[in-house]
């Protein structure tokens, strides 16, 4: 099988498809890079021009598979390739499985359900998690001229502030299991121990908290010394992005997946911890 | 972080028509173990990035006068969800429903949403979504519906500005970036994109009374083998659940004192 693997500034999800037997061939959307086979004339910052790019490397080569890193560009690269095309895309995958030479794609869901995705069409569309960089060398990368639309360009990029999430020594995390009437109980409990607070997309979803506040596949990793999760279920995508020293979990359900990576693992009724915990820490400082 | 929305004070005559696509998605959904299949749970909603994507085009017609069609593809059955959309400045609802729509994948429900938008609303400027559904969280149908109609295609937007015949966005990337955009076009949004921002949907109530607008494939007309089940080239084989047993090591009591005394220990109080 021959594969073509495109991304923007990141490659590791090379990792996830190494063992897999397939001829491989890299893309990349930065015209400097000089991990790719391909790369184009110019920097790709719209997918117009990302599908145009891949278009033109694909006319003249065939591939079975192409990957593409969950970068946003490539994303949404890859979604515009596949309406101009008529071609399935599996979205939003963590792992690449073959089986009986079915391409399928573990995707995961709301409440730790993954879905096995296969896709019908040739090439086969997938969107692949992908974060750092890994260097391989090409001699001299095929240049691939595009055609830049002039229904959209980029006219300003600016610097965005980091968020205070991804040097948090301490974090506070809220997830679904936590209700609406004790967040301001739980942002008292972060003050008390000077941490930042975090949660789940789903939160943020709802309105509850800001989309900055989310630590996953679609917001900020972290790595603190300690991280609180409460009443947050364990979804990989979640998880994936904490690289904490210590992770305490609060949770009523003794079934949640969180339990199977915390180090204090507390099968309590979130609002009853926390109301202990703010009269105990209150004590503490005022004596 | 840059400025929110920023809204010019003239009004932006060139925007006429904006379509708002509206999901509907379960409150809950859960793993039935017998069955291994997924169940849905309690009433169903407006996805809610679709609503903050509903939001940002209400501040838009507040400027230009616009009309705002909302675009569904749901079962028959949420129409009165769907309707309650009126109240809030929507000019109209189309429900797209048909049992050979059930099953689509995002490919095949952005064949449908396209051939209903270029025969009910063909004269739009601008189609505004939600970056993601909570159900499904692929986020393909901005991607896959901006290409079938050849629209300019734009996702995770915060800041939007009219400037008559195309928008100036901005949008989260590794940096923020500011893009000119002709329209028509088609942008989804993050969900902070109307965070600052004055008018809210509750702000505009409108009572006047409106008809969810039902159409089924015997009015699109669609072929069978490019909808529903049968026209999606993706497929799921099967779903599971990953279910740690109960760990041995749970706290079922004084965890308030557990986690106060390693706080203590390691210094944070």
């Amino acid at each position: 099988m021959k594969a073509l693997l495109v991304f923007d500034r990141f490659n590791s999800f090379y990792r996830n498809v190494e063992d897999l037997n397939f001829e491989k061939y890299f893309a990349s959307f930065d015209p400097a890079s000089r991990y790719a086979n391909f790369v184009p004339n110019i920097k790709i910052v719209e997918p117009l021009t990302g599908a145009d790019f891949i278009a033109k490397i694909t006319k003249n080569n065939a591939f079975d598979i192409i990957i593409f890193s969950n970068e946003l560009v490539v994303r949404e690269t890859a979604s515009y390739f596949a309406g101009r095309f008529n071609l399935g895309l599996i979205a939003h995958s963590e792992e690449i499985l073959l089986k009986d030479d079915n391409i399928i794609g573990l995707v995961p869901g709301w409440e730790n359900i993954n879905a096995l995705v296969v896709s019908y069409s040739i090439p086969k569309l997938i969107i692949l998690k992908s974060n750092e960089l890994i260097k391989f060398s090409f001699n001299d990368p095929q240049v691939i001229p595009v055609t830049e639309t002039n229904k959209i360009s980029l006219i300003n990029t600016e610097k965005v502030i980091e968020n205070p999430l991804k040097s948090a020594q301490r974090i506070v995390g809220i997830g679904r299991g936590v209700k609406k009437d004790i967040y301001a109980k739980v942002f008292e409990f972060a003050r008390l121990i000077n941490a930042e607070i975090a949660c789940t997309r789903p939160v943020a979803d709802e309105g509850l908290l800001s989309p900055d506040k989310v630590v996953g596949d679609s917001g900020v990793a972290v790595s603190p010394n300690v991280y609180i999760a409460l009443g947050v279920s364990g979804a990989i995508q979640h998880m994936d992005s904490i690289n904490a020293k210590y992770i305490i979990a609060v949770n009523i359900d003794m079934h949640a997946p969180i339990f199977g990576r915390s180090d204090i693992s507390i099968n309590q009724k979130v609002e009853e911890v926390i109301d202990g915990l703010i009269i105990l820490i209150s004590s503490h400082n005022f004596v | 972080m840059a400025s929110k929305l920023k809204w010019g004070k003239r009004l932006v005559m060139a925007l006429n028509n904006i379509v708002v696509n509206v999901k509907v998605v379960p409150e809950k959904i859960s793993f039935d173990k017998d069955t291994r299949r997924i169940k849905r749970e309690g009433s169903s909603i407006l996805n809610p990035l679709d609503l903050i994507a509903l939001e940002t085009a209400v501040k838009l017609k507040r400027l230009s006068h616009a009309s705002i069609t909302v675009i569904s593809m749901a079962p028959l059955k949420e129409k009165t969800l769907l309707s309650s959309l009126f109240k809030y400045g929507v000019d109209r609802v189309i429900l797209l429903s048909d049992k050979c729509f059930a099953g689509s994948d995002t490919l095949a429900t952005s064949f449908v949403l396209k051939e209903a938008i270029a025969r009910f609303v063909a004269d739009f400027d601008l189609i505004i979504q939600g970056d993601f559904s909570l159900d499904g969280s692929t986020g393909n149908v901005g991607g896959e519906l901006a290409s079938l109609l050849n629209l300019p295609f734009i996702s995770n937007v915060f800041s939007i500005e009219p400037r008559e015949e195309r928008i100036i966005i901005k949008r989260f990337s590794e940096k923020i970036e500011t893009f000119n955009i002709y329209l028509p076009a088609l942008f989804s949004v993050r969900g902070d994109a109307n965070k600052g921002a004055v008018v809210n949907l509750f702000s505009i109530l409108q009572f006047e009374e409106k008809e969810v607008e039902i159409y089924t494939n015997e009015t699109l007309n669609l072929p069978i083998r490019k909808v529903g089940l049968e026209g999606s080239l993706t497929q799921v084989l099967s779903v599971q659940q990953d279910i740690p047993e109960a760990q041995p090591k749970l706290i079922k009591s004084n965890g308030d004192k557990i986690i106060f005394d390693f706080l203590k220990k390691a210094g944070s109080i």
